[in-house]
């Protein structure tokens, strides 16, 4: 390429000045101010570290998020929690209450924080009884927790409800009276019932008052006694029983008013049978949890005890 | 070039003033919230997508709920819990309802009155008749006829052997710190306040559930939720 007239030729290096003043200062090697900079680094590092170490404050976050009122290392402690501790305490709307009262739950729930945190460093989850109780209960809950706040599908809940039919009934109700006669009396008793006529016609009947009323199945069952009670459970409304012969004496049962539990539908059974899905489906969370943690956990244990 | 500038500053400007606009909305209380109608406008776009994804299939797309289920309808005006401040409701979105998050309401759960089966509650256990006389004295406080002998009976039970007054309160009008539904006001949390939907709860108990959403939804999205239902029960038909 020919350089026209007027344009300029390119300067190298070379030709340009010595460099003077600091220039030349900073372009010239010296090794005395090389060791002096390698000191002031490494002494600057140090004074960092040190801060860093001993200063105990780590790495910190200068703004504040917009959902939390505070921030303790970083632990935020969240607005709606505060006002709700405000509200809580003071049993006002928020807007109501002064600014000293909100101060003094702000620096409440700080100083909450900062023990729960120095709680940690001691390690008391490793040592104080009710800590652990606490996080025992809470890990169980957390477990559970979308099983208990999910709903299963209707599909799967009617399943259920099939697989478990005989569990849904409506609580039956009887209405019973007791009467006891001396073991002496069985003979005519027999007799009595042999010729037709209900065994609570012969006289000398007691009633032993062991029922109340009409009463829930489960209720007659603890109150007559397991062998009473099935003996009643059969009876329609206006029977009596045969003489049934106890060690207190002879029994004869009048059933005044029985209404046997029903089988209940689907729609009728729904809310119980969610309940019993959900345990049941609880129950097997918390078990498959326990043998996964079982598993990636390394116990060590006395052979002794082991079974 | 200058209209791609633009375009590109508006699109920057209008996300700055989005992140501006959820940060306020976040900043500003939570019961002051509902008097600025542009972050009542704000939390209404964001609750909705949230309302239907999460919410919705329990307190239905209308939010009114399912009594069936037990799904208490969020628009009637009627709070279980709190008294329909957009804190409390905050509160109960954030950690729900016996949720198993410790800081979940769970003050509280209707016992079974047929078995004492609740570790939990120390209750006596009431018979098919007191049950009854029970259903008779809830007529009476709700206005409907009633047995007026079954009633009085009821009214020993309630507040005597019973025990309901120690959630339900004296007057039978509920406990809103413990979510004790109100007896008398003929809104009925499951069913519709027939003599069988009462006695069934009698028989079994009731413990609804809220799931907790604050590992599930952002804090702006819970806020949101919270403002926009709080409007949504508060407003006027027009």
């Amino acid at each position: 390429m020919m350089l026209g007239a007027g344009v300029k030729p390119p300067t190298s290096a070379a030709n340009e000045d010595p460099p003077a003043g600091w220039r030349a200062y900073l372009a010239r090697v010296d090794e005395r101010r090389a060791f002096a900079l390698l000191a002031i680094g490494a002494i600057g590092g140090l004074l960092i570290a040190g801060v860093g170490l001993f200063g105990a404050k780590g790495t910190t976050m200068r703004g504040l998020p917009a959902e939390d009122v505070a921030l303790v290392n970083q632990q935020p402690i969240l607005t709606s929690d505060f006002v709700s501790q405000v509200e809580t305490t003071y049993g006002v709307p928020f807007a109501q209450t002064t600014q000293a009262q909100k101060s003094k739950i702000l620096n409440d729930m700080i100083r909450e924080e900062l023990y729960v945190q120095r709680g940690l460093e001691l390690g008391f989850p490793s040592s104080d009884p009710d800590t652990r109780n606490a996080l025992v209960a809470a890990v169980e809950q957390q477990v559970v927790a979308d099983v208990t706040t999910q709903n299963p599908a209707e599909s799967e809940l009617a399943a259920y409800y099939q697989r478990h039919r005989d569990a849904y009934a409506s609580e039956g109700v009887m209405t019973v009276t007791d009467l006891r006669y001396p073991a002496s009396s069985l003979g005519a008793l027999q007799a009595l019932v042999a010729a037709g006529r209900p065994a609570n016609q012969a006289p000398g009947g007691v009633d032993t008052k062991r029922t109340n009323g009409e009463e829930f199945y489960f209720a007659a069952k603890i109150h007559l006694g397991d062998r009473l009670f099935d003996a009643a459970r059969i009876l329609a409304t206006g029977q009596s029983s045969p003489p049934i012969v106890m060690p207190d004496g002879v029994h004869v049962l009048v059933m005044q008013h029985n209404a046997p539990p029903v089988p209940l539908s689907f729609a009728d059974a729904r809310e119980q049978v969610l309940v019993d899905y959900k345990r049941e489906a609880e129950n097997r969370l918390q078990g498959s949890t326990e043998r996964f943690l079982r598993d990636k956990a390394d116990i060590i244990t006395d052979k002794a005890y082991v079974k | 070039m200058t209209v791609i500038c633009l375009a590109v500053c508006a699109a920057i400007g209008a996300n700055l003033f989005d992140a501006h606009m959820r940060d306020l909305l976040l900043r500003t209380p939570g019961d002051e919230v509902p008097n600025h109608i542009g972050l009542v406008r704000l939390a209404d776009k964001l609750a909705a997508p949230a309302y239907a994804a999460n919410c919705a299939a329990c307190h239905g797309a209308d939010m009114r709920g399912d009594s069936s289920r037990g799904a208490p309808n969020l628009v009637d005006q009627d709070w279980l819990y709190g008294s329909g401040l957009v804190s409390e409701i905050e509160h109960t979105i954030t950690y729900g309802i016996r949720s198993g998050n410790p800081k979940t309401h769970n003050l509280a759960v209707m016992p079974s009155f047929l078995h004492q089966q609740s570790a939990r509650y120390k209750i006596n256990t009431l018979s098919p008749p007191e049950m009854s006389d029970l259903v008779q004295f809830l007529f009476q406080v709700e206005g409907r006829p009633f047995d007026r002998a079954a009633s009085a009976r009821g009214a020993d039970l309630y507040a005597n052997k019973g025990a309901c007054y120690d959630c339900h309160a004296a007057d039978a009008r509920g406990d809103q710190a413990i979510g004790a539904p109100n007896l008398a006001d003929n809104i009925w949390l499951y069913g519709h306040g027939s003599r069988d939907d009462i006695l069934r709860a009698m028989i079994y108990g009731h413990a609804g559930v809220c799931p907790a959403w604050i590992h599930r939804l952002s804090p702006v999205v819970i806020r949101a939720l919270a403002v926009s239902l709080h409007d949504r029960a508060t407003r006027r038909p027009s």
